[in-house]
């Protein structure tokens, strides 16, 4: 343990002398949040409605005021047919069509199943997931305003976005950030370190020595064990207390499942060190991976509108299943059951890291 | 120096595909030798000396360092030596102070032992002045004193250099050798390659290695006698140019 111990120190002094790895491994991750997930904000304005409203009754007709009266919407157009809607979609006049069902007021009122049909442009998935939402506000807050002898009157929104009732997108960015952040100092950092004493051959001289070489590595591993929970901590701290992201669920499940995530992630830095000999080899690998990680992870680009081929090949990704576990507690606030099988896959992808490390391993330096 | 045999080789061999890098070598170290480990580049010495040290397996033959066996027991020969490489293998970025409490530390001395030890070791080297100096801003000479003092920081039985004086200018390279005569003094032994043949004077005994086999293994005077020449570089010459494999 002592022997271990001392290790560990050495691996601090390493990372605290050179001022770069400080830059990345403490600086870059906070900085990183900040600027996308609070000065760029993918929030949507200026959505164009057109609504078809068949009945032209009280309700319907409180409903497209509100609309038009949110500052995030323009009243484009009153349509009669869903057809001519889609036409004015396919000419990029309208964002958004809010479809009454007929005798609207009369159903609310009486048999209780009123619907509001949402149509949005998947084209932009993000946007018309975002301008959805929007207009579901709206409606929810008309709802809750209902006189109290309505009660049981149910409006029905058909839409699949039924969180972050604030539809604030920073929200929704930390979680990815902080996935491809951990991966960024898990997989990299980690995987250029053990590869430099390669590069330096003072690997030789710890493999000579009476420590055994799984200890060698996974001494390593620890100070970036620790820096990327600290970085999970603050990234945390700002987002409750600088961006007033609401926290929805627990914190202990959210640092239990980072934590997992970050193990899985430097067992990825460890395989990875097994197979280059250079330490621009595994910077240049892990950047490789680190694309697939922003674009499979659901994080910029929804996984909804890819391809069924390319939604397959996410799931390989760990921080898919990162970022989905946390978007779930942290925004929908859900506990363990709902992510149980995030966490088994991560557990799993990272024994399966672990494993293949080990058999790559050379212990002996042939 | 003592009768007793501290490393003991026998047909170790080291193949790697087809290419046999070390074949069948033999040969015997007593207890508080300097031996020198010679051969041109190639000829097969390091990857030998890698299997002595237990960080290569051998493919065929065996050997024991200090009584175990290099291929069952590594952990063990590990505990035993010292290993300075080839490459310079400090840490740039720790001080003089701290590498030594990294490896007192990797060999589990306690901390009292280890600051006496370095304290004494520095003013040995009349170097304690540069206890709190980081290792990248020493020259060269001094990383490689500081580097062999660090291979036998925790008195290993044998110490294996592999090349320590590549690129050393001469005093320094003396300097390096008066260290090496000190740890024989205290019965290390010393197990060393090298391409300097002034060096390979200094040895207690020499071996010759070519193309992964060992030609010739006796001390320099007896070597000498035997080709029939004023020097080890001619009789290295003269075993060296038999090699067909090249510089590699």
């Amino acid at each position: 343990m002592k022997q271990f111990l001392s290790f560990v120190h050495k691996e601090f002094i390493h990372i605290f002398r050179d001022f770069r790895s400080l830059l990345i491994l403490l600086i870059v991750p906070q900085l990183m949040v900040i600027i996308l997930g609070y000065i760029i904000k993918n929030d949507v304005e200026d959505v164009r409605v057109a609504v078809i409203d068949p009945s032209h009754d009280v309700y319907s007709t409180q409903i497209t005021e509100r609309l038009s009266a949110n500052k995030y919407f323009i009243l484009q157009d009153e349509v009669q047919t869903e057809a001519e809607a889609l036409d004015l979609f396919r000419k990029g006049v309208i964002d958004l069509v809010v479809v009454f069902c007929p005798e609207f007021s009369n159903r609310l009122i009486h048999s209780k199943d009123a619907t509001i049909q949402l149509l949005s442009d998947g084209s932009e998935p993000n946007q018309a997931n975002i301008s959805v939402a929007y207009a579901q506000q709206v409606i929810n807050s008309f709802r809750q305003e209902l006189p109290s002898y309505y009660s049981g009157m149910n409006i029905q929104v058909n839409s699949q976005m039924l969180f972050n009732p604030q539809q604030r997108s920073d929200v929704n960015f930390v979680p990815g950030i902080v996935g491809v952040i951990m991966l960024l100092i898990c997989c990299m950092m980690t995987s250029v370190a053990i590869v430099r004493e390669r590069e330096t051959g003072t690997m030789e001289i710890l493999l000579a020595s009476p420590l055994p070489p799984l200890t060698v590595v996974m001494a390593k591993l620890v100070p970036y064990m620790i820096i990327s929970l600290f970085n999970i901590c603050t990234i945390l701290l700002l987002a409750i207390f600088m961006m007033h992201i609401p926290i929805a669920g627990s914190l202990w499940l959210y640092m239990l499942v980072a934590f997992i995530y970050i193990l899985t992630a430097l067992m990825m830095g460890l395989f990875l060190s097994t197979c280059v000999n250079t330490q621009l080899a595994a910077m240049l690998i892990s950047l490789l991976m680190l694309l697939p990680g922003v674009y499979f992870s659901d994080m910029v680009f929804a996984l909804d509108s890819m391809p069924a081929a390319i939604k397959s090949i996410s799931n390989i990704i760990p921080a898919k299943w990162f970022i989905a576990a946390s978007r779930k507690i942290l925004i929908q606030g859900v506990d363990i059951l709902y992510v149980y099988k995030e966490i088994i896959i991560l557990i799993v992808q990272g024994l399966a890291f672990l494993l293949l490390s080990l058999k790559m391993f050379k212990t002996r330096l042939e | 120096m003592t009768e007793k045999i501290i490393i003991k080789a026998e047909r170790l061999t080291k193949q790697f595909g087809h290419f046999t890098a070390t074949d069948h070598i033999t040969f015997e170290v007593r207890e508080g030798e300097i031996f020198g480990f010679l051969g041109a580049n190639g000829a097969g010495k390091t990857t030998a000396m890698r299997m002595l040290c237990g960080l290569s397996q051998p493919s065929d033959g065996w050997a024991t360092v200090a009584g175990y066996d290099v291929a069952t027991e590594p952990e063990k020969v590990k505990r035993n030596i010292g290993y300075m490489s080839q490459k310079f293998s400090l840490y740039d970025d720790l001080t003089v102070e701290e590498n030594f409490t990294l490896f007192g530390g990797i060999y589990g001395m306690s901390r009292k032992e280890m600051k006496e030890k370095t304290t004494r070791l520095l003013e040995e080297l009349d170097f304690a002045s540069e206890r709190k100096t980081l290792v990248k801003s020493l020259p060269l000479g001094w990383k490689q004193k500081l580097a062999f003092s660090l291979a036998i920081f925790h008195d290993p039985k044998i110490v294996f250099l592999d090349e320590p004086t590549g690129g050393v200018d001469p005093v320094t390279r003396r300097q390096f050798w008066e260290l090496i005569y000190q740890a024989a003094d205290r019965n290390i032994t010393v197990f060393v390659t090298t391409h300097y043949m002034d060096e390979a004077e200094y040895c207690d005994r020499v071996s010759i290695m070519v193309d992964g086999k060992i030609e010739a293994l006796d001390s320099p005077a007896n070597l000498k006698q035997q080709f029939g020449v004023e020097t080890m570089y001619d009789v290295f010459y003269a075993l060296a140019r038999k090699a067909k494999r090249g510089d590699s």
